[in-house]
């Protein structure tokens, strides 16, 4: 298994905070700081990756055996109104309810 | 009747139930009694479904009194991983954000209020109408994120052979099950070594089919172009009995695949003679225990002395498989848990005043540390700026992981290496070291990355020594693609000669 390296943070406190909101995750800051350290630990170890030359190797992003055939596109019955809105921890008039977000930037 | 009825193999058991000999109604009940008597030290379940298993228990002996033939599992206890879905019965995936709102006053958090699926995930669709008896939802790392079963929001599984260690993740729920003798069998996921590292560190069977050969229909995906369903038991043949029932293709899953499922059960017993394993040295590198080394080489010895022939191949690309793994599975995670909002299921935060903030509180709070963490680091590697460094260039070195395994596949049949660098560590161990937690995974990535299936079967239990008692070790066996069946014959060979054969952990009773 080969080691941990040693190295600087490559990530900084801030960027750590906007990717926060990005993923929409509303985290303390002391958990915004811890996370800096581990990832700037992971990203480091990560950076191996730039040792190999893979100029003109495709990418993966699915290992596919073999492509299944498209299933005819014809109406079937969906989710049943009420069983869809059975597990929503809010509901109002039949649907999801959110609170209101015309207003927001 | 005797409840040791539960110690069976798969086979016998369902044996017993088709022939009358032992009803399904009373070996659920013995499975029942024993998770009552040993779960509360083990932590292999998070919720168990009583009634609904005495009730699908009654229901296979009321099909056997009309003389209906009973399916491949008839009356055999089985748990499921809480990633799989089960009609109307609590889905949590190990994590708080899958939680309806607690009841006032409630402190700790239950995983009785779990999602409430409306549908079977297809995997046990296909138990059920198997005749098996799903006894309850298992434990796990949180959206199967970790290595030690420490990433469950409610509570770790513990290691039957030694509690104070873990029994590996993130299926630790289901591997703890079946050592522990608390169903005959169980589902897990694997998405880069969720099934075969805790099938290695409990001394349980564990099988991670090619990708696509199972459908995921219905399993709460983490990393979509990883994630595969498989099965453990205590022995191969019931593995393969259970692989037989769940594999094929299903048209609600689009990766799944067509081709013919294959006879996996029989081929255990199938002779082994002349078949060309590879030995990749790199898995038997630097960071390996000794005490697994050593145990890892008996077994390779062993697979020698049944007429197989041992040879060095090479996967030079290894050594980059937890970088890899770690930028795709993250990446995909974040896409894939985007959808835990607030809104149609589960956990929604108190008092958040616009829409924005309702996503984010909830998440905040829902998602524990690691999730969050994984979260984070796949935000980073596809945003603008960082996608061709990371994403794409891990992209391009799996296809060279991928090469790997082809060119090996070219000189050999299988290729026999560890599980895992380690025997079950203490619980706590890792926990604040994320990266150490990650970089013990180096030997099963690379198959799941590759999507050729793999499996781990007991090896030698390695000495007790300095008050560490005896512990499991597991065997991975990996395979070309689609060919599960050639692993389960040379896995079943290997325990038919295997000094772990039948040994069982000691679990106490309360």
């Amino acid at each position: 298994m080969p080691p941990a390296p040693e190295g600087s943070a490559p990530i900084a406190e801030d960027e750590v905070r906007s990717l926060a909101r990005l993923a929409n995750l509303d985290l303390p800051d002391a958990e915004i700081r811890r996370l800096t350290g581990d990832l700037g630990r992971i990203l480091a170890y990560v950076r191996q990756l730039e040792e190999l030359d893979v100029t003109g190797i495709e990418p993966t992003a699915h290992v596919e055996l073999g492509r299944a055939p498209l299933r005819a596109d014809e109406p079937h019955e969906s989710l049943p109104h009420e069983i869809a809105l059975r597990e929503a921890p809010r509901t109002s008039m039949d649907g999801f309810a959110v609170p209101g977000f015309v207003e927001e930037d | 009747m005797d409840a040791t009825v539960l110690d069976r193999s798969i086979p016998e058991l369902a044996g017993l139930v088709t022939r009358g000999e032992v009803s399904a109604e009373e070996v659920t009940k013995a499975c029942l009694d024993r998770i009552t008597q040993r779960d509360g030290a083990l932590g292999a379940f998070l919720t168990v479904q009583a009634e609904e298993a005495l009730q699908a228990a009654r229901a296979v002996d009321q099909k056997r009194a009309r003389g209906e033939a009973l399916g491949p599992l008839a009356g055999v206890p089985i748990g499921i991983k809480d990633a799989l879905c089960t009609r109307d019965a609590p889905t949590t995936a190990g994590s708080r954000i899958l939680l309806r709102p607690p009841s006032k006053g409630e402190a700790t958090p239950d995983p009785r209020r779990g999602f409430r699926p409306p549908y079977d995930a297809t995997v046990v669709a296909r138990l059920r109408e198997a005749d098996a008896v799903l006894v309850g939802k298992t434990n796990m790392d949180e959206f199967a994120m970790g290595s030690s079963n420490e990433n469950s929001a409610f509570f770790p599984a513990k290691n039957p052979w030694d509690p104070s260690r873990t029994p590996g993740g993130s299926s630790g729920g289901s591997a703890v099950a079946v050592a522990a003798g608390l169903a005959l069998g169980a589902l897990g996921s694997d998405t880069g070594g969720s099934i075969r590292q805790p099938a290695a560190l409990t001394g349980t069977v564990g099988i991670k089919p090619t990708y696509g050969r199972v459908s995921r229909y219905g399993l709460i995906a983490f990393a979509s172009s990883l994630d595969q369903v498989g099965p453990f038991a205590a022995d191969v043949r019931s593995a393969a009995r259970l692989l037989g029932v769940i594999a094929g293709r299903d048209p609600h899953d689009q990766t799944s695949l067509g081709a013919p499922v294959a006879a996996y059960e029989a081929a255990c017993g199938r002779d082994v003679r002349g078949m060309r394993i590879g030995v990749p040295e790199e898995y038997l590198a630097e960071g390996i225990e000794p005490a697994v080394e050593k145990s890892v080489r008996e077994a390779l010895a062993g697979l020698a002395s049944l007429g197989c022939e041992l040879r060095p191949v090479r996967l030079p690309h290894t050594r980059y498989a937890v970088a890899t793994y770690y930028v795709l599975a993250t990446a995909e995670a974040s896409s894939n848990l985007s959808r835990y909002d607030g809104v149609r299921f589960g956990a929604r935060a108190e008092g958040a005043e616009s829409l924005g903030a309702l996503y984010a509180k909830t998440r905040g709070e829902g998602f524990g540390r690691e999730v969050a963490r994984r979260i984070i680091l796949g935000t980073y590697v596809l945003s603008a700026g960082y996608y061709d460094a990371y994403y794409l260039r891990a992209q391009r070195v799996r296809t060279l992981i991928r090469r790997d395994f082809e060119e090996a596949f070219r000189e050999v049949d299988a290729i026999a290496a560890p599980v895992s660098p380690t025997v079950a560590f203490p619980l706590g161990e890792r926990v604040d070291d994320p990266l150490a937690m990650y970089l013990a995974d180096i030997y099963t990535l690379p198959a799941s990355l590759a999507g050729v299936p793999a499996l781990s079967v007991p090896c030698a239990p390695t000495p007790a020594a300095d008050g560490v008692p005896s512990l499991p070790v597991g065997l991975q066996l990996v395979g070309p693609p689609l060919e599960e069946a050639r692993l389960c014959a040379l896995a079943a060979a290997w325990e038919g000669i295997s000094p772990a054969r039948g040994l069982r952990p000691k679990v106490s009773e309360a």
